[in-house]
């Protein structure tokens, strides 16, 4: 046949069809394409480019620098330091066969960390190491181990270790604030981590950088009023004194009553931010702050700030105190000797009990409350230092006889050290009670305080307690030499269960320097202070006399005009 | 055709190299990101380094500056001391 003969002689029409069938197929691709590609309609085109964004492009944190932490003087004290922390793919890592030999370089168990792989054998996410040094990391990362990788981190170290330790408080692995200055100040400290896009590869390893969404922000730095150099001086007198005195815990505090800057602030037991395997948050605690005790007879002067307010009495006014004890209520409170007819002056001078009690009785219990809540006790002192107390003052419904009295010598309400030195400052700065703070001021915009006394009746008083420390006081052991220094010791019985502790004593001391122009004012707290020396005159008044000289010494206070012949003559005329 | 009109076929080709020069431009300016993001990340490398460097120096003066070490080597190495007050005169202002 002859269509036998010739089977390319299809018809033409269905090679056509099926061309433009296939052509059609294709078409349709190549539309859907474009649809979903170019014309950029609909819902499918955003799908497809998420999914994608999905399978590649991934965000990484920026990490910032936190701010520095320095003294007054610009001395660090907190530093951020770049660290890496080692990371491993588990899925990747837990069956490579260099295990062992990473584990090495960690200084790892191998069977532990075989074991840890597994644990997390289905994450893509674990810790090796954190916060290595960048050189260590450097050379484990070289090593190329599967799956291991680095990640920057900022590490905060303490150069001045135990000596800040308390003040500053530490940030947690993180970098968060988590006590102290850290905690406080973490807004301005912390900075604003930025974001950056990344597109990876099917190993999850970068390869290349899109761009950054967020700009990193540094944190800011911090001038804090401490000066890293009295704050030293401060931390070696009282640890000394606690070796000596062989005491439970102790704390000093020292501020400058013109400016209301905390100069230094020390605590036993030390706590060093730099080794977290040996945290201990008991010891992290800034006693001097936290922690609220009876302030005992440093109150004494407050009693006496009433007693010249009340215009009952001056210095020189005699109070009869025979026969050395006076009953009030059902108690008989003693002087440890008979000091007869003497002035107000030697009342503060001798801490004599019955003096302040006729004192007590005279001026009332109201009026010397409020002197206690002028200078600031039951009212923090506004440094704003996370976990400060505000110590408290009573609050009766109905006053026994004794209570209205032992409140005058400082029974019956609690205060912190940082709070005796605000009141103290009080004294020291005119009458003027200012707030208290951590950061640097600047001498010209400080905030303004706020007159709480007559400027005559500060003036007194500072008379009063230059005698405290003179021959005959209470607290000899608190002169320093070349200077005049007042203050005011305070021995208190400790509360235990059952009421006060006969044998258990806190030791207290407040004091002010120079007293030729008064301004730097250190408050000294020994608990539990063993063997005989257990008195603020003999276990606290020497903590003071050291510290305050290290105090003058390195704020270059001009010794008194008084000794300066003294001086001249004792060396001679040399030079 | 008429004065003041160009032709059609003028605008297109006038229209169609500057599609080329425009599209040239992307790749340049694309080619620009791309190497000063790679130099960007250099620099940031960099300055990761040097402030690695640097904390590490801030720590090293801060340990070798101690007040404790100063005090230690005064007392101990030098055997330097406090001068007493009697030695001491004050040379006012």
């Amino acid at each position: 046949m002859k269509r036998a003969a010739q089977p390319s002689m299809l018809p033409r029409w269905r090679f056509i069809v099926v061309c433009l069938g296939l052509a059609a197929l294709a078409a349709t691709l190549v539309g859907r394409l474009v649809h979903l590609q170019v014309t950029d309609g609909g819902q499918g085109a955003v799908f497809l480019r998420e999914q994608g964004a999905l399978r590649t492009v991934r965000t990484a944190e920026i990490p910032v620098y936190r701010g520095l932490i320095e003294d007054r003087n610009g001395v660090p004290l907190a530093v951020s330091s770049p660290v890496v922390s080692l990371w491993a793919n588990p899925q990747r890592l837990k069956d490579s066969d260099r295990l062992p030999e990473l584990a090495e370089q960690l200084s790892l168990d191998a069977d532990a960390l075989q074991d840890k792989l597994n644990f997390y054998g289905d994450k893509q996410f674990m810790y090796l190491a954190r916060h290595q040094t960048p050189d260590f990391a450097r050379g484990v990362l070289r090593a190329n181990f599967p799956g291991v990788r680095g990640e920057r981190e900022y590490r905060r170290y303490y150069p001045a270790g135990e000596v800040t330790g308390q003040v500053l408080g530490l940030t947690n692995v993180d970098g968060r604030g988590i006590a102290g200055i850290e905690l406080a100040f973490e807004e301005w400290l912390q900075g604003v981590p930025g974001k950056k896009r990344f597109i990876k590869d099917l190993h999850g390893e970068a390869v290349r950088d899109i761009g950054v969404v967020v700009e990193p922000r540094s944190g800011k730095a911090l001038a804090l009023s401490l000066d890293l150099r009295l704050q030293y001086a401060q931390h070696r007198e009282l640890q000394r004194a606690m070796k000596e005195t062989g005491a439970a815990a102790g704390s000093a505090v020292t501020i400058d009553a013109w400016t209301g800057e905390v100069l230094a602030a020390s605590n036993y037991p030390v706590f060093n931010p730099n080794s977290r395997s040996a945290l201990d948050f008991g010891s992290a605690r800034n006693r001097a702050f936290t922690d609220a005790f009876e302030p005992g007879s440093t109150v004494k002067t407050l009693t006496l700030v009433a007693a010249l307010e009340s215009e009952l009495f001056h210095i020189d006014s005699l109070v009869d105190t025979n026969p050395g004890r006076i009953r009030v209520g059902a108690k008989v409170l003693h002087d440890p000797r008979n000091h007869g007819e003497i002035s107000v002056s030697t009342i503060i001078e001798k801490s004599s009990q019955v003096g302040v009690t006729k004192l007590a009785q005279a001026v009332g219990h109201e009026a010397i409350l409020d002197v206690l809540y002028r200078f600031g006790l039951g009212n923090p002192t506004g440094t704003g230092f996370p976990g400060e107390r505000a110590g408290q003052l009573p609050d009766l419904d109905h006053w026994s006889d004794i209570e209205k009295v032992t409140l005058a010598f400082g029974y019956g309400l609690t205060a912190t050290p940082i709070q005796l030195a605000r009141a103290y400052a009080v004294l020291a700065n005119d009458g003027v009670r200012r707030p208290l703070t951590l950061l640097k001021q600047d001498p010209d915009a400080l905030p303004p305080g706020e007159r709480v006394i007559d400027a005559d009746v500060a003036r007194s008083v500072l008379q009063v307690l230059d005698r405290v420390t003179g021959p005959g006081g209470t607290a000899t052991l608190a002169r320093v030499p070349g200077f005049s220094v007042g203050g005011k010791t305070g021995t208190v019985h400790k509360v235990g269960e059952g009421g006060y502790l006969d044998d258990q004593y806190v030791a207290l001391f407040v004091g002010i320097a120079p007293l030729s122009a008064p301004r730097y004012v250190t408050a000294i707290l020994i608990d539990q202070p063993r063997g005989d020396h257990y008195g603020g005159g003999l276990a606290a008044a020497p903590v003071y006399s050291r510290i305050t000289e290290e105090v003058l010494r390195i704020r270059n206070a001009q010794p008194e005009q008084s000794d300066m012949g003294a001086l001249l003559a004792t060396s001679g005329g040399g030079q | 055709m008429s004065q003041g009109r160009p032709s059609p076929m003028l605008v297109a080709g006038l229209l169609g190299i500057g599609l080329i020069i425009s599209a040239l431009a992307v790749v340049a300016s694309t080619h620009q990101v791309r190497s000063d993001y790679a130099r960007l990340q250099a620099l940031e490398l960099q300055r990761w380094e040097l402030q690695e460097q640097y904390t590490r120096l801030l720590l090293e003066i801060n340990t070798w500056a101690a007040p404790h070490r100063i005090n230690q080597i005064a007392s101990d190495a030098l055997s330097m001391q406090a001068p007493d007050l009697s030695l001491a005169q004050v040379v006012a202002e």
